[in-house]
């Protein structure tokens, strides 16, 4: 009779947010944030080890808790349950209808890659979970947040693509995809090495690790305190879950543990610059600084993990602290953010985190505008091209005393992605 | 005469009879028309479900009526058949209900489902020919009974798109038909055989097989809209939206692409193309088909042009997959043949729901749609995550089975061929849902209809909820007996292993 | 019993020719009553070739002395397979086409229709059952002289001209034949078929004869580019005349010259100069025939020059038929019929847009894919078989003759008649896409009857279900006196 009752509270967990998740169903109860987390606080409360599988679900998955996963699911049901108090829920009644499936999608995705017992049915969560939080994060619309979004969105997709390719290896050496199993083989030196650079790369994006955080800074500086604690509980603790599962440990690649050892030792560097040239008691830089907080933990784990890549005993021996550590950290990080006062007004217009490093067109473009306008009036007449379908723009300009014409190819963001494409294709090509 | 001889023969006629008296109705018999379509629709998914049973059961279903001397005309229920004649039938049935919707008040109703079930007839006929004349002459007839549909509307821009498609399609046509009659003339015998007939062949002939195989591939390829014949797809968007959602999902895109899968498998036989050398130059075009169409894409404005183009990159999945040549990259293509179709079909219902409820028409007028029309908006961004390979949507089945598949037989250039083509996906999916669900709402429409407090009539509503839940079933269950992936893996068995 | 004795012993192919003949004489002496004379008779020939051919499947081919008198002296009938199926052709759609005229014309213009057409039908059928040269001559004229009077039927100024043409050319032809047949006469001594092939052997003489017969036949024909006559006759003719002309007429002389060709003059006609040639006009015929056929405005007009293009593929049995012939010639008999059906089909439905807008230019076809909807499926289904498209006769058609073409290696007639398959689509849809859209003017309708609308979709639908007869035909085609010598069949 108890373990029925487990096992139910066990796939209640992710199941019951979902359901609540559809607008005509939340609408009926009240507080329906704080009620899709309530099997969640039961089965951090159960004191046994339950497990439940679903063979025909996917490939084959199942949920099961255990003790390192327990300490997690404690936290994450913390700041869960204080962020749906603090949140407020927006005036109009389908907005706030929305926001809430939201909301408890992106709670169903976090409890499901926390619960489930196998690479898919991680990654599927971990997919309903990323798009759920960029819901959330855009969700009440300023033009800070929106860039931060497209940011998170960027990163997560290319994130997705290096996680869906690890899957695709594992699938091509073995049939298994439990954490233990799946691990044990890609550990082995005659699996493809490959597979550990897709998970530490596609990880790294998804918890922002050093040098890929710039969209956990543009995120904290713009959100409410109740998305800063969903980001907390949400993407950057999932992810290192993520990172401590799927990391195959294997016994060759010596200089890959240095390297990860050297990002995170600058991660600390880096936070400590801008801790000190901040100032904490600024009012205004508080947010800021939270952030690198959070980098200078992921850096800390990077040490840690550089270290474990290359002397794999440690791993065995230290792991499971592992746990125990992140859940401390995200509860302490929350109750930071939560006593802080809430001072966000105006967001600050110009973001001094540099564009992304493949931006490199729009660099040239903000160059062309600035050598135009040095070079005078300019009158600016737009020729398209393909007509049938709009897509290239030229831009022609007109120097309005010389009647000299310049002609530019003008790209947007979609083009950018087309040559970052043709540049990663000729770079694999030379690879090859 | 054995009752199990005429099964395919009725599956076949059990549109075509409707088709043709719907053709003589009045326009204002509208409860006849539905009752006929309906009747049509039902009996034919009773008849296919007849042939699936009997199938799992051991029996044969093949009918055969003299054409030529030494050339019947075969219908013949195997796997692969099945697997298309059950797509087919199930869309059929989804996309009726929602034409019957869509076109109220419209006018030359009759004319529309006569040429519509006459649709359905070629369809049905490609999936279950034997051989490859049979192929051919309901390949033909599906030309033939999709045109009046394109230019329905009657203008001079509907024209326009007709004569083009015909263009594209006439050729094509006269090229598999130089092809067959070739074939033909050096094997003697057109019937498809699992692992191709040609092992006996000479090797003298092989540089005519190549040439072959170039011409049927070619002529294929039209409908299935490799680049650079796919100039015709774009420009059919002309035609009313539950027309695209057949034509793009079901009818004449996956009878391209169904006949490519048939060229290789059945008729050359996979090992023995492969050892011709002309699986390669398949893989590349498919792969540059994959990319071209995604960019292109990217550039829409207009809602169906941009699904048109997506089609053109999402169907080329099943060439290359049917290219890479390995058994994991055969259950990826054909795979991806049904579970393209759900998706497809979902996103075009959405499409052709916006235009009727709302008139919309392009993407920038789509702002804040998904608060006047959330299942709507729903089921479009289960078909867009569908395509993008998120999962548990079918979408990524397909892309993890082709994958996989590039990677045992080792051709893993591929593998970046699809992530390239997911990162595009989603470059021009996500904009979509970004600005149906997160930007503000317009002031007005551009031409709103309203149903009382439904969003939308119920004819538009439910067909795009239907196949989007079948789209995540898919995904979701594809370990049970009757899904999609495990009758994919039966017929790369049969293509594989079996002697 | 009796009945089937009698029915079996009833000599059909004397009352094929009887019967028409009969009613021409009763049509033009009680001409209010032509009409219903007509399509009795009509009927009766459907009756007669049935009969015919029962006779034909029992007994194999047949031979019938007329008055008792045998060759060489008297005329004999003779009916095998091909001549069969020229025969059941006529008939039906001669019915068709008596069907049609019922309501087409005008009393004042029926008086004078009935009894030229039943002497035209007459014509055909005694054509088709001749045994000799000469008589093969006589029944050719009296087919040209009722065509050409039936062409200019109208009387307006057109018809008038483009019938002046046709008659000159016809006589012309006949005199060249008629000059053919004195030179074999004069010869051997006989016109009897049977009896000269056995004694034919290639000399100056017969190559001399040979030439004669084979340019007058392809002037009737209309083969390129001897099709300067047809046109104008074929485009200003009534309706159902330009059914007949171009859908029976024309292959009347063309069954001629394949007859000649492989009994008679089977000893010469290996020789590759003449194959090339007969060949290469055939595709010139194709190509230029389907180019000016999608240049035309006016729906006629494209149907007659689509007819000189489908007259090329038929001469393509030539070049063809040196090794594997018999298939070549199966093709091209098969294409006789589904052609036959298909054009008649296409000019009877040119008659009902005429009849309903007054006029048939293509790009003002307002709509009447909504307003004739049998017209127009009917024009779309013949375009089918005149494309080659499956399902249809035409589809049979050209699949025989390419893969003819393939094995004998001839790429450049596959290359001719692909293009042309792609030209003929070419225009036909042009006229079907226009039938979907709205005119600039809109034209005053008048109505069409049923039997004009009917009897052209019947014949259409005919053109279909030839795609898939080809073996149950080809089964009656092989019943034939000659062996198959040097593989080409009779």
């Amino acid at each position: 009779m108890n373990i029925e009752f487990y096992t139910i509270t066990l796939w209640m967990t992710v199941i019951w947010p979902l359901l609540l998740s559809i607008p005509s169903l939340h609408s009926r109860f009240p507080w329906p944030r704080h009620l899709a987390i309530i099997p969640a606080v039961g089965l951090t409360a159960i004191p046994a080890d339950v497990s439940f599988n679903i063979p025909w679900l996917l490939y084959g998955t199942g949920f099961a808790i255990d003790e390192n996963v327990r300490w997690i699911l404690g936290a994450v049901v913390v700041i869960w349950f204080a962020a749906a108090t603090i949140s407020s829920p927006s005036k109009e009644k389908v907005s706030s209808n929305y926001s809430t499936t939201l909301y408890l999608l992106t709670l169903t995705g976090s409890l499901g890659v926390l619960l489930t017992t196998d690479l898919v049915g991680f990654f599927s969560f971990s997919t309903l979970m990323g798009y759920g939080f960029y819901g959330l994060l855009i969700q009440d619309g300023t033009k800070a947040l929106q860039r931060a979004g497209r940011l998170y969105l960027y990163f997560l997709i290319v994130a997705d693509i290096a996680l869906f390719e690890a899957l695709l290896l594992v699938a091509f050496t073995t049939e298994h995809f439990q954490y233990d199993m799946a691990r044990q083989t890609m550990s082995d030196i005659s699996s493809s090495p490959v597979y550990l650079y897709m998970v530490l790369i596609g990880f790294a994006l998804k918890a922002a690790i050093w040098p890929f955080y710039f969209w956990l800074t543009a995120a904290f500086n713009s959100s409410s305190r109740a998305i800063a604690l969903l980001l907390i509980a949400g993407p950057i603790t999932m992810s290192l879950l993520g990172l401590l599962r799927w990391l195959p440990i294997r016994d060759d690649i010596y200089i890959l543990g240095l390297i990860v050892q050297l990002l995170g030792a600058a991660a600390i560097l880096h936070s400590a610059l801008n801790f000190f040239t901040s100032g904490i008691f600024k009012q205004s830089k508080n947010r800021f600084n939270t952030a690198w907080l959070i980098i200078s933990f992921t850096g800390l784990l990077s040490l840690a993990l550089g270290a474990a890549l290359q002397n794999p005993t440690l791993w065995q021996q230290y792991s499971y602290i592992v746990y125990p550590v992140i859940s401390i950290f995200s509860l302490s990080l929350s109750l930071l953010i939560l006593t802080t006062v809430k001072t966000h007004s105006e967001p600050e217009s110009v973001d001094n985190t540099p564009t992304l490093i493949i931006n490199i067109f729009h660099k040239l473009k903000k160059w062309l505008h600035l050598t135009q306008q040095l070079a005078g009036d300019l009158k600016l007449k737009t020729v398209t091209l393909w007509d049938r379908t709009g897509s290239f723009v030229i831009k022609q300009y007109q120097h309005v005393s010389s009647g000299q014409k310049i002609t530019f190819l003008v790209t947007d963001w979609k083009t950018n992605i087309i040559l970052f494409l043709i540049l990663g294709l000729v770079l694999t090509w030379l690879a090859i | 005469m054995n009752w199990n001889d005429w099964v395919p023969l009725l599956v076949v006629i059990s549109s075509l009879l409707p088709g043709l008296i719907i053709f003589g109705l009045a326009e204002d018999k509208v409860r006849a028309r539905v009752m006929l379509n309906l009747f049509g629709a039902l009996a034919k998914l009773a008849l296919v479900s007849l042939m699936l049973w009997g199938v799992y059961q051991g029996y044969h279903y093949e009918t055969r009526l003299p054409l030529l001397p030494n050339l019947d005309l075969v219908l013949r229920a195997g796997p692969l058949a099945l697997l298309f004649v059950s797509l087919s039938t199930i869309l059929w049935l989804v996309t009726t209900v929602y034409a019957i919707g869509y076109l109220e008040n419209s006018p030359h109703r009759s004319r529309f489902f006569g040429f519509f079930s006459l649709c359905v007839t070629a369809t049905v006929g490609v999936a279950l020919a034997g051989n490859l004349i049979t192929f051919l002459l309901f390949y033909e007839l599906l030309t033939l009974a999709t045109y009046p549909l394109i230019v329905h509307r009657g203008t001079e821009e509907a024209r326009q798109a007709g004569k083009t498609y015909l263009r594209y399609t006439i050729s094509g046509g006269a090229l598999l038909l130089i092809g067959t009659v070739w074939l033909y003339s050096i094997t003697g015998t057109l019937e498809f055989t699992p692992k191709g007939f040609l092992s006996n062949i000479g090797e003298q002939h092989y540089p005519a097989l190549i040439s072959i195989f170039a011409l049927l591939i070619t002529g294929l390829g039209v409908k299935a809209a490799l680049v650079p014949l796919h100039g015709w797809l774009p420009l059919a968007m002309i035609a009313p939206a539950p027309v695209s959602a057949l034509l793009h999902a079901v009818a004449v895109v996956k009878a391209g692409a169904f006949g490519i899968i048939r060229v290789v498998y059945d008729v050359f036989g996979v090992e023995f193309s492969a050892g011709l050398g002309v699986l390669t130059p398949l893989a590349w075009v498919a792969a540059f088909t994959i990319i071209y169409g995604s960019v292109r894409a990217l550039f829409q404005d207009d809602l169906k042009r941009r699904l048109a183009y997506s089609t053109i990159s999402q169907v080329s999945y099943i060439a290359l997959g049917v290219a890479i040549a390995g058994p994991i990259a055969t259950i990826g293509g054909v795979v991806h043949l049904v579970h393209q179709g759900l998706m497809k079909i979902t996103l075009f219902f959405c499409a052709g729901n916006l235009a009727e409820t709302l008139g919309i028409h392009k993407i920038s007028e789509m702002n804040g749609v998904g608060r006047r029309m959330p299942w709507t908006m729903a089921a479009f961004t289960i078909g867009a995550f569908g395509m993008i390979g998120a999962p548990p949507i079918a979408g990524f089945i397909s892309k993890w089975y082709l994958g996989l598949g590039a990677l045992n037989a080792e051709q893993s250039w591929v593998i970046f061929v699809l992530a390239g083509s997911s990162l595009l996906n989603a470059a021009y999916f996500l904009p979509i849902l970004h600005r149906a669900w997160f930007m503000p709402l317009p002031e007005s429409w551009p031409n709103e209809h309203h149903f009382g407090n439904k969003e939308t009539a119920w004819a538009l509503l439910l067909p795009p909820l239907v196949t989007a839940a079948m789209a995540l079933a898919a995904g979701l269950l594809v370990t049970l007996p009757f899904s999609p992936l495990e009758w994919a893996k039966l017929i790369s068995v049969r293509e594989f292993y079996q002697p | 019993m009796e009945i089937q004795n009698a029915f079996m012993v009833f000599p059909w192919a004397v009352a094929l020719i009887l019967l028409p003949l009969a009613s021409a004489l009763s049509c033009f002496l009680f001409p209010r009553i032509s009409r219903t004379l007509g399509l009795i008779t009509s009927f009766g020939t459907v009756v007669s070739v049935v009969g015919l051919g029962w006779q034909l499947l029992e007994h194999g081919s047949y031979r019938h002395a007329v008055g008792g008198w045998g060759a060489p002296l008297g005329i004999e009938l003779y009916a095998d397979g091909l001549s069969l199926l020229m025969l059941a052709t006529t008939a039906l759609v001669g019915f068709a086409i008596s069907v049609y005229s019922t309501t087409y014309f005008k009393p004042t213009l029926a008086v004078k229709f009935w009894p030229i057409w039943m002497c035209l039908l007459a014509a055909l059928n005694a054509l088709f059952l001749s045994a000799d040269i000469f008589n093969l001559y006589v029944t050719l004229e009296l087919l040209g002289l009722s065509a050409v009077a039936l062409t200019a039927l109208t009387g307006s100024k057109e018809a008038l001209s483009g019938a002046m043409r046709y008659l000159l050319a016809t006589l012309l032809a006949s005199l060249a034949y008629l000059l053919g047949v004195a030179l074999l006469y004069h010869n051997f001594g006989s016109v009897d078929i049977a009896l000269l092939a056995k004694l034919i052997e290639a000399s100056p003489a017969v190559w001399a004869s040979l030439g004669l017969m084979a340019a007058g036949l392809m002037l009737k024909t209309a083969l390129f580019p001897l099709h300067f006559w047809l046109p104008p006759a074929h485009g200003s003719a009534p309706a159902p005349v330009s059914a007949v002309l171009s859908a029976l007429v024309i292959k009347a002389s063309f069954y001629i010259l394949l007859r000649l060709w492989f009994t008679l003059f089977e000893p010469l006609v290996d020789s590759e100069a003449i194959n090339t040639i007969l060949g290469v006009l055939g595709c010139v015929a194709i190509i230029w025939g389907s180019i000016q056929a999608l240049r035309q405005t006016r729906l006629k007009l494209l149907i007659a020059y689509s007819t000189v293009a489908q007259i090329g593929y038929l001469f393509l049995v030539f070049p063809l038929s040196a090794s594997m012939g018999s298939v070549a010639w199966n093709a091209v008999a098969y294409l006789i019929i589904s052609h036959a059906l298909a054009k008649s089909a296409m000019f009877l439905s040119a008659g009902n847009l005429l009849f309903f807008g007054g006029h048939d230019r293509i790009v003002d076809l307002d709509r009447v894919v909504q307003r004739l909807p049998l017209t127009a499926t009917a024009f779309a289904l013949a375009g089918v078989s005149i494309m080659g498209i499956p399902p249809s006769g035409g589809f049979i058609g050209k699949w025989l003759l390419l893969e003819a073409a393939m094995t004998q290696g001839r790429w450049d007639l596959v290359a001719v008649m692909i293009i042309g398959g792609l030209l003929a689509a070419a225009y036909i849809f042009k006229v079907i896409g226009y039938t979907f859209s709205p005119a600039e003017v809109s034209h005053e309708a008048q109505s069409v009857s049923a039997s004009m609308q009917w009897s052209a979709l019947l014949l259409a639908v005919g053109a279909i279900l030839l795609g898939f007869l080809y073996v149950p035909i080809l089964s009656i085609l092989n019943i034939s006196d000659t062996t198959i010598v040097s593989g080409v069949g009779l």
